[in-house]
């Protein structure tokens, strides 16, 4: 049976990043396999939409990042979580769990 | 820390523009890599990988663009943005750009004209060094108290030794001497000081070198230090000037330095000369005693480090009560004030510059109305410009800081031009200004002059362009886009706006024109006061005669009557006199007498009078008018007869009630053993200004009180001016070596007295004609925009049937609206601020009805005829044409 793929909700793509990244640096093209990995291989962010979400992130201060080189030895830029990224991902986190509550509360209704 | 990573990163992309896109690139290249190389994995062919690869990533270059503009890169850029497409469209709009433009120009240039002035007279250092810790040291009598009063030497020299709060005093007084030798003689300003007086102020000689205490010692010294001009003028500049000889007064003299070329000492107050001293003269004041010398020094002193004001003032007024009881007859009533150095320079202009810096506010703000208005009418016309911009996703603060941008870009345009402007009106300034009320040099664009310019610029830019920005960003956008080009009246904000604006400039320049109002009355007023005396077709001249050649009194008095017994026979002169010193020339002698036959007043409380040795001649030359009794004869005229005339005010002030002939007088300052007999009474006549008070005066033949120096006049039938030559040969001709000095018409004099009322009268006057100027264009402006945006609607009317006459009366009612609450707020706004010009108001009060209504009349006026033009403009349409623009 072919895999769903679900559609992004707007504003969740910042939440994702930074579960991305909390597992440990990443760069762009690894933030975007992680994602569809850590998804059950359902979500596929949008290359294009990464970049500008990902410099907001770091504009915010959520995320640091650092020229190394990666795993083939190419230089690569690295994304880290940043304390304040710790505690926007727990907040946000929760948010939605709130929302899926909500939802969730909707649909048992009759 | 946060912060910090936020702010470099900013940094970094504002100023590494190719570095961030270079970050960016190489960044989203290796992503396109890894995805090509994940794609041939997958099995795709190379080329095939990468296109894959490409294509899943979108559009790269608007990916890169939108990536840069996150990280803050833009904001140079879109400044740069803004800043040429705000200059594009400055240009297609040559006209408009001109006018508003140079509307701020004036705007500005005047007033950083005028803050160059008061920079320069109020703000910027004074040229010495620790100015702000010198202070003239003024004796002052508890009768008139708050007026400063000329020093006694006696009692400096006791200052000068028991205050320990001033490290250094130095005395000081104006004089005249006579300059012969090579070339014509030439009557010198000098002023003779004790030998510190240099190094209290911090300026030594340029050449040569400062007077030490060695220069005092002997009968008289004999050296001298020249100013620099003196140097250039007289000595032609020459570099063997120190240890040259030079004689003044007829004494040998030695030059022992020149002063550097901008330093200038000169207190006008209490100057006897008037003029600033071209020469300088050590003095030990060792002779002067209590006994033999009254009141004429002016002395300076500088605070010892550590001292406050408060605490010299204190310590003065310690010391002056000590002096005061041991020498009651005295000092008795006397003690002394500090005046700072700069209070001292500027205090008497303060005022009247602090009003022309505000009136010139006045009109910038008149000028940003203007603008404003322009702007908000040309707003009105880009609404679809507006929308446009909007409909392709720019907010509604990136389009106002894009009018801004606008705005201040014509600002800045304006405050340049305005630059220019000032330095030309600065030039004018100077070169129109009274004597010695200007620096030439020191008036001038420099650093804080600069700043104020830019300042005030960017003020203006924002002032006008917030508004006019605010409202054409508030944009409705599907409305105004499916709006046909109907020409629309703008919204209804904006109109008010527009409307609010004309109510702002008429009252703006209400209040600026009362203001020049009430000063040209109050001129008016002052040069229509009676002087006293007869001003006109006099010639005066000066002679002071030098010591040396002239030491008995004799002598002088024998000097003088053969100059005027000459003077007398020359063709066109119908009299001939002479004076101590001349009204609103010099400055006169004052001193205390007592009455005979009525009780001494107690020490410390006297009588002071005024008093001037004149030529038995001088009421006729002057056609002072005698009350009672008779004036001088020829032999009391050439002998030493004890007899005096006064003025009405002195009768009044002491003979009230009787009969002052006959009666006698003992004055301090003749210090005969014997009083002198009142003659006559004649018309009061003003001394220094026309608006002071009378004071009593006392007048002697020069017999009694030889004075060498003397102001000649003569009574000419002729132009005064023709007879100079003439008059200054006869002179000549008594004595080769004797120079004539401060030839002009007694007119001239008084001309001079009132210069500097005059002058920033005028200038005054001139902004509120600017001003007046200004709101009339501005509601021309106005009137005529929204005319041409009622164009339908008018022809409408007419088409119905209204008249020519209905709607140019329609029109000129709804704009005389506007301007008569203008008229109101202004008239409140008047009443309100006038009262800062008090104090320069003569026999006018600031709140003068007829003032405030002559001038609301003008201004009603003016603006019905910036109305009418372009209502009858209106009002000539052909109807059909009017409802056919569509």
């Amino acid at each position: 049976m072919a895999k769903q793929k679900a559609d992004l909700l707007q504003g969740t793509l910042d939440m994702l990043i930074l579960k991305a990244v909390s597992l440990g640096p990443l760069h762009g093209y690894g933030i975007i396999q992680r994602i569809h990995q850590m998804s059950g291989e359902m979500l596929e962010v949008e290359q294009g939409s990464l970049y500008p979400a990902l410099y907001r992130i770091e504009q915010k201060g959520w995320v640091s990042s650092k020229w190394e080189l990666n795993e083939t030895g190419r230089r690569a830029k690295f994304y880290t979580l940043s304390k304040a990224g710790t505690i926007q991902l727990e907040a946000e986190e929760a948010s939605w769990d709130r929302l899926v509550l909500a939802i969730t509360t909707m649909r048992q209704a009759t | 820390m946060r912060l910090l990573n936020v702010f470099s990163a900013r940094l970094r992309a504002l100023f590494g523009r190719e570095v961030v896109i270079g970050d960016i690139d190489e960044e989203l290249r290796l992503h396109l890599e890894m995805q090509a190389e994940a794609n041939i994995e997958r099995g795709m062919p190379p080329e095939e990988a990468r296109r894959a690869a490409l294509r899943s990533f979108g559009n790269f270059a608007s990916i890169k663009e939108r990536a840069y503009e996150v990280r803050g890169g833009g904001m140079l850029e879109t400044l740069l943005q803004d800043v040429r497409y705000a200059a594009r469209m400055l240009v297609k709009r040559p006209g408009f750009t001109a006018v508003a433009a140079l509307t701020l120009a004036l705007g500005v240039g005047a007033n950083t004209a005028i803050f160059s002035v008061v920079d320069a007279v109020l703000l910027r250092d004074l040229p010495y060094p620790q100015a702000e810790r010198t202070f003239m040291v003024w004796e002052h009598n508890h009768q008139d108290a708050g007026r400063p009063n000329v020093i006694s030497p006696a009692n400096f020299l006791d200052w000068r030794e028991q205050a320990k709060s001033f490290d250094q005093m130095a005395a000081f007084y104006d004089v005249v001497l006579n300059l012969t030798g090579t070339g014509e003689p030439e009557e010198v300003p000098a002023q003779v000081a004790t030998v510190n007086l240099f190094p209290l102020l911090g300026v030594n000689p340029a050449l040569g070198r400062t007077f030490t205490p060695e220069d005092t010692e002997g009968e008289s010294p004999d050296t001298v230090i020249l100013s620099h001009g003196l140097w250039q003028r007289r000595f032609g500049g020459s570099p063997d000037i120190v240890g040259r000889a030079i004689k003044l007064n007829g004494m040998d003299m030695t030059v022992i330095g020149v002063m550097p070329p901008d330093f200038k000492w000169f207190i006008k107050e209490s100057s006897r000369t008037g003029k600033p001293a071209q020469l300088w003269m050590p003095t030990g004041l060792k002779a002067r005693t209590r006994e033999n010398s009254g009141r004429y020094m002016m002395s300076v002193g500088r605070l010892a480090p550590g001292v406050s004001r408060e605490k010299a003032q204190a310590e003065m007024d310690t010391i002056t009560a000590r002096l005061e009881n041991q020498y009651a007859d005295y000092n008795k009533g006397w003690s002394a004030m500090l005046v700072p150095l700069r209070e001292q320079f500027a205090g008497e202009i303060r005022t009247a510059l602090l009003v022309l810096l505000g009136a010139v506010g006045f009109v910038l703000l008149i000028s940003c109305v203007n603008v404003a208005s322009l702007l908000l009418a040309r707003a009105a016309g880009r609404h679809k410009e507006m929308a446009v911009r909007a409909a392709m996703g720019a907010g509604r603060r990136r389009i106002i800081r894009q009018l801004l941008t606008e705005s201040l870009l014509l600002a800045f345009l304006g405050g340049a031009l305005g630059l220019l402007l000032s330095r030309w009106c600065v030039q004018a300034l100077v070169a129109l200004s009274p004597a010695n009320l200007l620096d030439a040099e020191q008036v001038g664009v420099n650093l804080p002059v600069l700043a104020f310019t830019l300042a005030v610029s960017l003020l203006t830019g924002v002032v006008f362009g917030l508004a006019p920005a605010l409202e054409a960003s508030r944009v409705k956008l599907s409305e105004t886009l499916k709006e046909s080009s109907r020409g629309n009246a703008g919204s209804s904000r904006g109109k008010r706006m527009r409307d609010a604006l004309v109510v702002a400039e008429v009252g703006l320049a209400l209040v600026l024109l009362v203001g020049a109002g009430l000063m040209a009355r109050s001129f008016l007023r002052l040069q229509a006061i009676n002087p006293g005396f007869d001003a006109k077709n006099v010639l005066t001249l000066r002679v002071t005669l030098p010591y040396l050649k002239y030491q008995e009194d004799g002598q002088v008095v024998a000097f003088y009557r053969e100059a005027l017994g000459r003077l007398r026979t020359l063709p066109g002169v119908s009299s001939a006199s002479a004076i101590s010193a001349l009204p609103f020339a010099d400055l006169g002698s004052a001193t205390d007498f007592t009455i005979e036959g009525r009780p001494a007043p107690a020490p410390g409380d006297f009588n002071s009078t005024d008093v001037r040795v004149v030529d038995e001649d001088f009421f006729r030359t002057m056609k002072i008018p005698v009350v009672s009794g008779r004036t001088f004869n020829r032999q009391e005229g050439a002998e030493d007869r004890s007899v005096a005339v006064i003025n009405e005010a002195m009768a009044r002030m002491h003979f009230a009630g009787e009969n002052p002939l006959g009666k006698r007088i003992f004055v301090t300052m003749k210090a005969d053993p014997y009083p002198t007999e009142i003659i006559g009474v004649v018309g009061d006549a003003k001394y220094k200004t026309l608006d002071g008070e009378m004071r009593p005066m006392v007048y002697w033949t020069p017999p009694q009180l030889p004075g060498r120096s003397m102001m000649i006049l003569l009574r000419t039938s002729v132009d005064p001016e023709s007879l100079a030559p003439a008059a200054r040969r006869e002179i000549l001709a008594i004595d080769k070596d004797q120079p004539v000095a401060d030839v002009r018409t007694m007119e001239g004099w008084l001309a001079e007295s009132m210069a500097r009322t005059r002058f920033g009268t005028l200038l005054l006057a001139a902004f509120a004609g600017l001003a007046l100027t200004l709101a009339a264009i501005g509601i021309y402006g106005v009137m005529s925009h929204s005319v041409a945006q009622r164009q339908s609607e008018i022809g409408v009317r007419m088409a119905l049937g209204a008249r020519a006459r209905d709607v140019l009366a329609l029109v000129i009612r709804q704009g005389i609206a506007l301007v008569l609450i203008g008229v109101v707020l202004g008239l409140l706004g008047a009443l309100a601020l006038t009262r800062v010009l008090s104090s320069l108001l003569y026999g006018v009060s600031a709140t003068d009805p007829l003032t405030f209504a002559a001038i609301a009349m003008l201004l009603l006026g003016v603006s019905w005829i910036a109305c009418y033009i372009p209502a009858r403009r209106a009002a000539r349409v052909d109807p059909l044409n009017a409802i056919r623009y569509d």
